[in-house]
């Protein structure tokens, strides 16, 4: 890849990688604090929420840095 | 006078000492004072109220964020609803698609082998869209790159809309990529997209397995649960591709308009002058990120299990493209 190709990639997915991991654990929290409200439980599906949405945000990071960096290293 | 002592006289160049530059911003300067003097700002509200500054003129340029309906129904103020309605970013929208189309027809619709300078301008376009994607993504990327090239040039249009002045001013437009629902839209196109050239390239039984590997188990049941759990994270972070996709387009617009909007009604020209140069990059970045990861993730849908675990260089070969002509030589035409 030349290098202004190389540099507009990786602003792409650097930008992604803070994204992923604040909407996926913020999306966890809501839909945790969702079922709470009607099961009257919190805090425990806010908890169990936020663990996954931070699962999911990391594998996400992980998925870009390991799958796309690389790639672009070519 | 000889030809060495010409080589030791350095060239006499006009230097260029800003002075237009400074006139023009002289000139802005004096026409927003002339504005103010004339045209006396009132507070949106309330027009026969006294300007309180800067109060007011911050508060005028807080858009809401929904946007405003032109036609149709009016709705409630329910989070969610469904009203038939025509929005002023729906309207905008049409009109954006409506020029993108009228230009592209017009400079195409006469195809040469030599190309003229409108049809050089638009093969170069393409041209580079092509080879950015298909060096990011390798061939497999060639089937694609309409998605990409599409996706790119309507969000850049659509961003760089809300930079004419009047686009957000007047009630009836307001820049596409502005309204949440727009860039939902779109992020659901491109969710679309990932799933179904998933489905179509690794079979439903083969995409489905990238979630489920239920043959894990065959290496035993704690490796079997750990791939499930694996896999039930990935299934949720396709869901979540959607929303990052949607939610940074649309804070990054209406985030760059509300500051634009607000530093020009707290300041006179220079300032704003200069943010609306850097709005006009940042826009251009958000518009590549936006067709970029659509057209990564993508790539990402149709690689099968086992090729994800093969690391960078294991490319696959085209499936085959609705553009084969270009694939074949993507040198310029110039």
């Amino acid at each position: 890849m030349n290098e202004t190709g190389r540099a507009w990639a990786y602003v792409a997915l650097f930008s992604e990688i803070g994204v992923v991991l604040l909407i996926a654990t913020l999306a966890g929290i809501g839909a945790g604090y969702w079922v709470d409200t009607r099961l009257d439980s919190l805090p425990v599906f806010v908890l169990v929420g936020f663990a996954l949405g931070l699962a999911v945000g990391a594998r996400g990071v992980w998925v870009l840095i390991s799958r796309f960096l690389a790639t672009f290293d070519d | 006078m000889t030809t060495d002592d010409q080589e030791a006289i350095p060239a006499q160049r006009p230097r260029s000492n800003g002075r237009p530059i400074l006139l023009a911003l002289a000139a802005v300067i004096v026409i927003d004072l002339l504005a103010v003097l004339f045209f006396p700002p009132f507070p949106k509200e309330d027009p026969n109220a006294p300007f309180s500054f800067p109060n007011d003129g911050i508060a005028a340029n807080f858009e809401l964020p929904a946007p405003h309906v032109v036609f149709g129904d009016h709705g409630n103020n329910a989070l969610i609803q469904f009203s038939p309605s025509i929005t002023s970013s729906i309207l905008t929208s049409w009109i954006i698609i409506a020029v993108l189309l009228v230009l592209t027809f017009l400079a195409t619709r006469r195809r040469d082998d030599v190309p003229g300078r409108v049809q050089n301008f638009i093969e170069f376009i393409y041209e580079s869209l092509h080879n950015f994607a298909t060096s990011l993504g390798g061939p497999a990327a060639a089937r694609y790159v309409p998605l990409f090239a599409g996706l790119f040039i309507y969000i850049l249009a659509s961003n760089w809309s809300g930079l004419f002045p009047f686009v957000g001013k007047v009630e009836a437009l307001r820049a596409p990529s502005s309204d949440v629902n727009i860039t939902i839209g779109l992020a659901l196109v491109s969710f679309v997209v990932f799933h179904v050239e998933g489905v179509r390239a690794l079979g439903l039984r083969g995409y489905l397995g990238k979630f489920f590997p239920l043959g894990e188990f065959r290496n035993g049941l704690g490796a079997g649960a750990i791939a499930m759990f694996v896999g039930l994270v990935e299934l949720l972070l396709e869901f979540v591709k959607p929303l990052t996709l949607s939610m940074r387009l649309f804070g990054n617009i209406f985030g760059g308009e509300v500051a634009l909007g607000v530093i020009t009604a707290l300041t006179i020209a220079i300032i704003p002058v200069a943010l609306v140069g850097l709005e006009f990059l940042l826009n251009f970045v958000q518009a590549l990120i936006f067709s970029t990861l659509t057209l990564m993730f993508t790539l990402a849908a149709i690689e099968g299990h086992h090729e994800e675990h093969e690391g960078p260089g294991h490319e696959r070969e085209p499936i085959g493209t609705p553009m084969g002509d270009i694939d074949a030589d993507p040198s310029p035409a110039h």
